[in-house]
């Protein structure tokens, strides 16, 4: 099976400190993986460097076998972050109509495509309302639609349950579930646990810029199964940090 | 170039959509109003009056404006965390700051241009002479201005906040547009030619005076230093962008 994604040795440091100390992990083509690990622990600087946003580091790292400072490894990235205003004088519409264009994406494929998606995410009622009128529920749902403009074959997910009611968990988790159904890869980070255990193929568990452990969620609970995934990793980040 | 006129295009909405630019176009309009209904007996050509105040109010707000738009775009999408959205698609860094840069531009002149219009027709209405040719050189030269002082406040945004970019670029305009040639010659002359003379672009007194249009040939000169003053200003930021961690 080909990896969507592939980390090798990656440091990345701010002054003194590494916020990533030798990280290597791959991520099969067509999975859901879980980026777990406590605050603090480098996920967020893992995901910036994947999508090409932290120029300096060492070590290898590729997506879809480019580099992430290649712009056509972008190209094929879709990212939702944890928090984003989106531009507040714009419609839904106009947001998706603006991200599409950075794209290249042709008009008349574009207007089809933000149709889809903004029926998709439940906004297509509200799809001429200004975004400042919006809940942190309806920005959120946005933002899902934004990462999925350009029909990534990768999708990185950094928290992407964070402000959503249960009932917009539930249809966030079928609509991962669907986008793996149709062979998309997608790069699920989060410290909510029992969201990740519902929706997650494989994971790893990142603790102090290293990684503690990663594999299928059967390999990694191995005997471990009667437990939950919340007391088996917090069990394993304070083995990690003794 | 697609996704560098997207980012123009989203610059130039957020001036439309925000209410600074109305009120600088009724401010405008009220005080031209009100001055062109002064009489004062015995005073010839008080029209040229009129005209002064008018481009005055016209350059200092599409000034204003131009300067804040353009000073706001990158720290914005950083504290909103739509920089990271953004530039995580594929855009170079260095066309991300041309479209900042285009976009605050060209909604710099568009609020020019409309109260550029509004003047020239309350200065016609009270029978100001409003020779094309100078009336044309005027705007012309005023945009160059403003493509200077947009790269300026667009570059200098990658290095200081919103607050300290809007005063150095603003009072580094004012400097050098009213002491720009009083520094030749003296100990800041690595000034004189190192800083944009914002003063080159300014045909207000030729045009009030009808003193007649400068040659072609000066305006093109005048349009060749601008353009590489804006490649200095836009090439600074870029490096910055370059090398910055979102």
């Amino acid at each position: 099976m080909e990896n969507a994604i592939e980390i090798k040795n990656l440091v990345v440091a701010y002054g003194p400190k590494r916020a990533l100390d030798g990280l290597s992990l791959s991520v099969e083509k067509g999975k859901i993986f879980g980026f777990l690990g406590p605050n603090g622990a480098g996920k967020s600087t893992a995901i910036k460097t994947l999508l090409g946003l932290v120029p300096f580091y060492s070590g290898d790292v590729r997506v879809h076998g480019l580099s992430p400072a290649d712009p056509r490894a972008r190209a094929r990235i879709g990212f939702l972050p944890e928090e984003a205003t989106y531009y507040r004088f714009l419609t839904p519409l106009e947001t998706l109509k603006f991200y599409g264009e950075i794209f290249s994406i042709p008009k008349a494929e574009l207007k089809t495509r933000i149709e889809k998606l903004l029926t998709l995410v439940g906004l297509f009622d509200v799809r001429n309302k200004p975004i400042r009128t919006f809940s942190k529920g309806m920005a959120q749902k946005l933002s899902l639609a934004q990462a999925l403009v350009n029909d990534p074959q990768t999708l990185i997910l950094d928290e992407p349950a964070s402000g959503l009611d249960p009932l917009a968990r539930a249809d966030l988790r079928r609509i991962l579930h669907d986008l793996r159904n149709q062979g998309k890869t997608i790069f699920f980070s989060s410290h909510e646990l029992s969201e990740a255990e519902l929706v997650c193929d494989s994971i790893a568990i990142l603790e102090a810029g290293r990684l503690v452990l990663s594999g299928s969620l059967k390999e990694v609970l191995g005997d471990h199964r009667d437990k939950n995934l919340e007391r088996f990793f917090i069990e394993t980040v304070e083995a990690a940090r003794k | 170039m697609k996704p560098v006129w997207a980012l123009s295009k989203l610059v130039i909405k957020e001036i439309f959509r925000k209410k600074d630019f109305y009120v600088a176009l009724i401010l405008i309009g009220v005080i031209l109003f009100y001055a062109a209904q002064l009489q004062f007996y015995n005073v010839k050509n008080i029209v040229r009056y009129l005209m002064e105040i008018g481009l005055w109010l016209v350059f200092s707000f599409s000034v204003i404006l131009t300067v804040t738009l353009a000073a706001r775009q990158f720290p914005s999408e950083i504290q909103n965390r739509t920089a990271a959205v953004l530039l995580s698609k594929p855009i170079r860094r260095g066309r991300f700051v041309i479209g900042k840069f285009l976009g605050s531009f060209l909604a710099g002149a568009s609020a020019f241009l409309i109260f550029y219009v509004l003047f020239l027709a309350v200065a016609s209405a009270k029978g100001g002479g409003l020779a094309s040719g100078t009336a044309v050189q005027t705007a012309y030269l005023f945009l160059l201005n403003l493509m200077v002082v947009a790269a300026m406040a667009s570059g200098f945004s990658y290095y200081l906040t919103v607050s300290a970019n809007v005063s150095v670029t603003l009072i580094l305009y004012l400097l050098m547009g009213a002491y720009g040639q009083t520094l030749k010659g003296r100990a800041w002359a690595a000034l004189y030619y190192c800083l944009p003379h914002f003063e080159f672009f300014d045909l207000r007194q030729r045009f009030i005076h009808e003193w007649g249009p400068i040659s072609a040939g000066l305006v093109f000169f005048l349009t060749c230093y601008a353009a590489v003053y804006t490649a200095i200003f836009l090439l600074l930021g870029a490096l910055k962008l370059q090398r910055h961690s979102l």
